[in-house]
C-alpha cells in the first residue's frame, strides 16, 4: 500500500489495467484460495486489524523466540577491553599499527590525521570462564559468572563509522533515516500478545550523555503509526500524557473516545487515510495504559532480593538496573520487543577510568537480568542481546600514556552477546586478527543479525514487506542471511 | 622431444585451436555459397575460386585438427565427447580435400555429387560445431536460457537439486563426496581415462589407486595421498586438480570427514557422527540441518478447523498456530479465573496443544488429569499456581514433554521421583518451591540430560 494513494483520482489508464489484468488476478486468486475472494475479514489497507494481530497472521515457521529485550549499548563499548582478547597488543604496545593490518581502512576524522597509530593493549586482565571457557575481562565479574548461558558473536561488522548512522543501521537496517525499526516491523508483523501494553516498548537510561540518540531508532518508518516504539520514562508521568487531566475521570474520558473514534471513523470511509485508523488505534492503547502502565512501573512488589541481584542502582529509577527489572517485568507481560538504551560508551580518551563506570552501571543488572529471566523459565521464549554499534579501535585515539588512552570508531568487527532461546549456550562464533582488526573467521553483518532474530521470532525476513513508494521494503533490504550456526 | 620438454608443448598448442577453427569453417561456407549463387543464376561454368575456397578451408581444418588433437590431450574434456569431436574433425578435413578434388573440375562431376558433397560438409560443421560449444561449455550452455518447455525438452533435466530435508536420506558418499569427484577429478580419472593409472568412480577402484598406490586409506586422512593432493600449496607440481577450480573449503571439510570416518560407501548422515567442526560446512553448503529437530517440528498432523479454535477462544484462552507450516497450538489461559469448564474445552484440540501456560491461575491438581491426555505436550507453563506433588504425578505420563514450569508451586521434593520418570523432560524451574537444592542436585547428577533450575534467593 502507498500512502500517496489514498485519495486518488482514477484515470482511464487505471481503469484499463485494473479490469485487463485485475479481472484476470481475480479469477487465478479465486482459484488458488477460493476462500480469499469472499467472506474473510481483511483490510484491504495492509494494515492490521485493530484487535492487534499482525499482518502475517502466523508466524511463517514455528518461533524459537516470543520476545526479545535488548539491551542496546549505546556509543560502542570497546571490544578489545571486554570479550576479545588479544595478548599481541599488550606486547606490541605503542608501536604504530603496521599498513599491512589497517590495509587502507576508512578511519574517522578524528584519528585519520594522526601521524602515528599506537597500538594500545587493553590494561584489564582477561580470565576464562565457565564450563565454555569464555574469555571475560575483570571489568564484567557479574556477567563473567554467567558466560555458559551465553552466545557470542566476535566477528559482527558493519559499514557505518559513525554513531548515529550506525544506531540507525542497526535499528532499522538502513544508515539513512526513514526506514522502521526492529520492533515495529516485529509489532507490524506479528501483532500484539497483551492488548493493554504496547507491542514495542523503549526504555532509555536517564541522565546519560555522549552521542544523541534520535527517536527514530524506534520509529515506525513507513509503517503505520502504531507500530512506533513507545518510551516509558523514570518520574511521575512514565508515558507523557497519559494522565487525565484534573476533572476529568474515566468514564468521561472513555465516553469521549467513543464519541472521537465515531467521527475519526466517518473521517476515515471519507479520506480512506491509513494514518486515521493508526491514531484510532493509538487512543485506545493509551486508554488501556492509563491503567497498564502505572501497574507495569510500581516496582514496591519485588523483594528486596532482587533489588540486592540487579544491583544498588536498581532502586533509582531510571538507571539501567532499574530499567533491567521493567523489563523483566513487561517481557511477564508479553510485550514483544522491548529495547533499552544505554548510552556512554564512546571513549575516545580516557577510556581506562570511563569504561569502569559503564560497565559498574550495566554488568550486575545485565547479569542478573538474564540469571532472573532464567530462574522464571522465561529464556524458554525470551532473547537478551546485548551489544553496541561497532567496536573501537585497537590503537589510540590522541597520546598513549602507561596510564591513559582512548579508542576510535572501528566498524571492522566487534563482539556482541546473547542469551535465551533458541541460541546455543556457552558458545563463541567467529573471530578476528591477532590485532583485533580484520575479522578472520565467519563474519557476521548487521543484516545478518537481523535476519537472525527475525528467523528466532518465526519470521522469514525475505517475506515481510511494506511497499512503500512503489517498491516493497524489509527490514534487512536486500541482503542478510540467518547465522544457523548459533542457533540451538 | 627435448623442445617438448622446455614448454608445455601440449597447452601451448592446443590453445591455438579455438583461434584456428573458425577460418576454415569461413572458407568452406564461402565456397558453399559461391557455388548456390552461380546455380542460381545459372552461371554455365562454376568458378575456380570455388575449388580454392575448398583447398583453403581443408588446410586451415588441418591445422586446427592438429592444435585441437592437442589441446584434447590436457585432460580437461570428457573423453566420450571427445572423441567423436576429434574424428569428426578429421572427416571433415578429408571431405574438404575431396571437396577440393570435386570441385576443381566441377563438370566432371554430377550436380548431385556436388549438392551431397555440401549439404554433407554443412551438416559435419553444424554437429562438429556444437560438439566443440559443449566441450567447451558444457552440455547445458546452450539451452540454459531457453523458454521453460524447450529446456526441458532439450536438457531432460532431472533436478539437480537433492532433497536435503531428511538427513537419513542423505548417502554421503553418493550425495556429498562422489559430486565433488565428478566435477573435479572425474575429468582425469574416470573409467574413461586414468591419468597417473588412477580411476576415481568407485570406492573400490580408489583403494586399488594408481601409480602412487591406493588413492586413501579409510579412516587415515593424513597418510591418504588423495587429500594430501587436494591439500599441496597450489603452486606444487603434485597439486589436485592441476587445472581449474581447486577444491573448496567446504569440499576438503567434506572429503576430509568422510576418509576420517571410514570411507564408507552406504552411510546415511544419521550413521555417522557428524563433528561440531562439520555442523557448519554441511548447513552452509548443503543446507543440511543435522542438529535434531525439537519434537514438535516432528509431529505430522492435520490442522484443527477453526470452529474448535474460536470455541477455545471463547472460553478465554489465547490460541496461536505455531506457524504456517506446523499445525500446532501454543495455548495460554489469559486470566486468573479457570474453572473445569473453560478446561475441558481444550480437550478437542488435546493433540494439537504443545505448548500450554496455565500460569498464574486457580488451576488444581484435579484439573491436570485432563492436561495428562495432551499427548503432544512439549512445554507446559505452571508457574504461580497452587500445583502439588499430586498434580505432577499426574503429568507423568506426558513422555514428549520437554520444558516444566513449576516455580512458586507447592511442589516437594516428592515429586522428583515423577519427573524422573518423564523420558522427554529436560528443564524443570523450581525456583521459589519446597524443593531442596541437594536433593534436586542428585536427580541431575544421575540424569544428565535433565537440568533442574533451582534459582537464586
Amino acid at each position: 500500500m502507498c500512502t500517496h494513494e489514498h485519495k486518488k483520482n482514477y484515470t482511464r489508464r487505471d481503469f484499463l489495467t485494473k479490469t485487463t489484468l485485475g479481472m484476470g488476478a481475480l479469477t487465478m486468486g479465486s482459484m488458488l484460495d477460493p476462500m480469499s475472494l469472499f467472506g474473510k475479514e481483511k483490510s484491504l489497507s495492509g494494515i492490521p486489524n485493530l484487535n492487534g494481530g499482525g499482518v502475517l497472521g502466523q508466524a511463517h515457521f514455528p518461533p524459537k523466540v516470543k520476545r526479545v529485550i535488548y539491551l542496546f549499548q549505546s556509543g560502542a563499548p570497546s571490544q578489545i577491553d571486554l570479550f576479545d582478547h588479544k595478548p599481541l597488543l599488550n606486547k606490541m604496545n605503542g608501536q604504530d599499527l603496521p599498513e599491512s593490518v589497517q590495509q587502507g581502512q576508512r578511519l574517522t576524522g578524528m584519528s585519520s590525521g594522526q601521524a602515528t597509530l599506537p597500538i594500545a593493549g587493553s590494561p584489564f586482565s582477561f580470565k576464562q570462564h565457565g564450563d565454555s571457557g569464555a574469555l571475560m575481562s575483570e571489568l564484567m565479574p557479574h556477567t563473567a559468572k554467567i558466560v555458559d548461558d551465553l552466545c557470542f558473536i566476535k566477528s559482527m561488522y558493519t559499514e557505518a563509522i559513525n554513531h548515529d548512522p550506525a544506531v540507525t543501521f542497526f535499528q532499522t537496517g538502513s544508515q539513512l533515516p526513514g526506514r522502521p525499526s526492529i520492533g515495529s516491523w516485529v509489532s507490524y508483523g506479528l501483532g500484539t500478545d497483551n492488548k493493554n501494553l504496547p507491542e514495542f516498548v523503549v526504555l532509555v537510561t536517564k541522565d546519560k550523555f555522549g552521542q544523541p540518540l534520535y527517536s527514530r531508532a524506534w520509529g515506525n518508518g513507513f509503517l503505520p503509526s502504531q507500530h512506533q516504539g513507545v518510551q516509558f520514562r523514570a518520574g511521575k508521568d512514565p508515558v507523557l500524557y497519559l494522565t487525565n487531566p484534573p476533572g476529568i475521570d474515566g468514564k468521561t474520558r472513555r465516553e469521549q473516545l467513543d464519541q472521537l473514534q465515531r467521527l475519526e471513523k466517518i473521517n476515515h470511509d471519507d479520506l480512506g487515510d491509513p494514518e486515521i485508523l493508526a491514531r484510532m488505534a493509538q487512543y485506545e492503547m493509551a486508554f488501556r495504559m492509563q491503567t497498564s502502565v502505572p501497574e507495569i512501573m510500581d516496582t514496591t512488589d519485588e523483594s528486596d532480593y532482587i533489588y540486592d541481584m540487579y544491583g544498588e542502582d536498581s532502586r533509582k529509577p531510571g538507571t539501567f538496573a532499574a530499567n533491567c527489572i521493567l523489563a523483566r517485568r513487561l517481557a511477564e507481560r508479553d510485550v514483544k520487543f522491548i529495547q533499552l538504551y544505554h548510552q556512554g560508551w564512546d571513549q575516545h580518551g580516557n577510556l581506562p577510568s570511563a569504561i569502569k563506570v559503564q560497565c559498574k552501571e550495566t554488568d550486575q543488572a545485565t547479569a542478573a537480568l538474564i540469571t532472573d529471566l532464567k530462574q522464571r523459565g522465561m529464556l524458554e521464549d525470551t532473547l537478551v542481546i546485548w551489544g553496541g554499534e561497532f567496536g573501537r579501535t585497537n590503537y589510540s585515539q590522541g597520546q598513549l600514556t602507561d596510564t591513559n588512552f582512548g579508542r576510535d570508531h572501528h566498524p571492522k568487527c566487534f563482539t556482541i552477546f546473547m542469551a535465551g532461546a533458541g541460541i546455543k549456550k556457552g558458545f563463541s562464533l567467529g573471530a578476528t586478527d591477532d590485532f583485533g582488526y580484520n575479522v578472520v573467521q565467519r563474519p557476521v553483518h548487521v543484516h545478518d543479525f537481523q535476519a537472525t532474530l527475525m528467523h528466532l521470532l518465526g519470521i522469514d525476513h525475505e517475506r515481510l514487506t511494506f511497499k512503500f513508494q512503489g517498491r516493497r521494503y524489509r527490514l534487512t533490504d536486500v541482503h542478510g542471511e540467518v547465522v544457523k550456526e548459533i542457533l540451538a | 622431444m627435448n623442445l617438448f620438454l622446455a614448454f608445455d608443448f601440449t597447452n601451448f598448442v592446443g590453445r591455438f585451436h579455438p583461434i584456428l577453427v573458425h577460418l576454415p569453417i569461413g572458407f568452406l561456407l564461402l565456397g558453399i555459397l559461391m557455388e548456390w549463387y552461380q546455380r542460381w543464376k545459372k552461371t554455365e561454368k562454376l568458378s575456380d575460386l570455388i575449388g580454392y575456397a575448398w583447398l583453403l578451408g581443408a588446410i586451415g581444418g588441418a591445422f586446427a585438427a592438429f592444435c585441437g588433437w592437442w589441446l584434447g590431450e590436457t585432460g580437461l574434456y570428457f573423453e566420450d565427447d571427445l572423441f567423436l569431436h576429434r574424428w569428426v574433425g578429421i572427416l571433415i578435413v578429408i571431405i574438404s580435400l575431396v571437396g577440393w578434388w570435386l570441385k576443381k573440375d566441377s563438370t566432371r562431376h554430377s550436380a548431385a555429387t556436388h549438392r551431397i558433397t555440401n549439404l554433407l560438409i554443412l551438416g559435419l560443421l553444424i554437429f562438429e560445431g556444437h560438439l566443440g560449444g559443449n566441450l567447451t561449455h558444457g552440455a547445458s550452455y546452450l539451452f540454459e536460457y531457453a523458454p521453460e518447455p524447450i529446456k526441458n525438452l532439450m536438457l531432460n533435466e532431472e533436478s539437480d537439486i537433492m532433497d536435503f530435508s531428511a538427513a537419513d536420506s542423505v548417502i554421503v558418499y553418493n550425495d556429498l563426496v562422489q559430486p565433488i569427484f565428478e566435477q573435479k577429478c572425474f575429468a582425469c580419472h574416470d573409467n574413461k581415462v586414468q591419468r597417473g593409472g588412477l580411476n576415481m568412480a568407485s570406492i573400490d577402484s580408489m583403494l586399488v589407486g594408481g601409480d602412487g598406490g591406493p588413492a586413501f586409506l579409510s579412516g587415515n586422512v593424513i597418510e591418504s595421498e588423495l587429500f594430501r593432493r587436494v591439500t599441496l600449496p597450489q603452486k606444487n607440481i603434485k597439486f589436485m586438480p592441476p587445472v581449474g577450480d581447486p577444491l573448496t573449503y567446504d569440499e576438503i571439510k567434506v572429503l576430509e570427514w568422510w576418509i576420517a570416518s571410514g570411507a564408507a560407501a552406504d552411510k546415511s548422515l544419521t550413521d555417522l557422527e557428524v563433528p561440531e567442526s562439520i555442523k557448519p560446512t554441511l548447513l552452509r553448503r548443503y543446507s543440511l540441518d543435522t542438529n535434531p529437530k525439537p519434537y514438535y517440528e516432528t509431529v505430522n498432523i492435520p490442522p484443527l478447523d477453526s470452529v474448535t479454535i474460536a470455541n477455545v477462544e471463547e472460553n478465554g484462552f489465547t490460541v496461536k498456530i505455531l506457524g504456517a507450516t506446523n499445525p500446532l497450538l501454543d495455548v495460554k489461559f489469559s486470566g486468573t479465573d479457570l474453572t473445569d469448564e473453560q478446561l475441558r474445552s481444550l480437550e478437542p484440540a488435546a493433540e494439537h496443544i504443545t505448548w500450554l501456560s496455565l500460569a498464574n491461575t486457580n488451576i488444581t491438581d484435579e484439573g491436570l488429569a485432563t492436561i495428562a491426555n495432551f499427548k503432544n505436550l512439549t512445554r507446559l507453563q505452571l508457574e504461580k499456581t497452587n500445583i502439588g506433588d499430586p498434580g505432577v504425578a499426574a503429568l507423568s505420563a506426558l513422555k514428549h514433554l520437554e520444558s516444566l514450569n513449576l516455580y512458586r508451586t507447592k511442589v516437594t521434593d516428592e515429586c522428583l521421583t515423577d519427573l524422573e520418570k518423564m523420558e522427554g523432560l529436560r528443564r524443570v524451574y523450581l525456583w521459589q518451591t519446597e524443593i531442596t537444592s541437594n536433593k534436586a542436585k542428585a536427580l541431575q547428577d544421575n540424569n544428565e540430560e535433565l537440568q533442574l533450575i533451582i534459582g537464586q534467593g
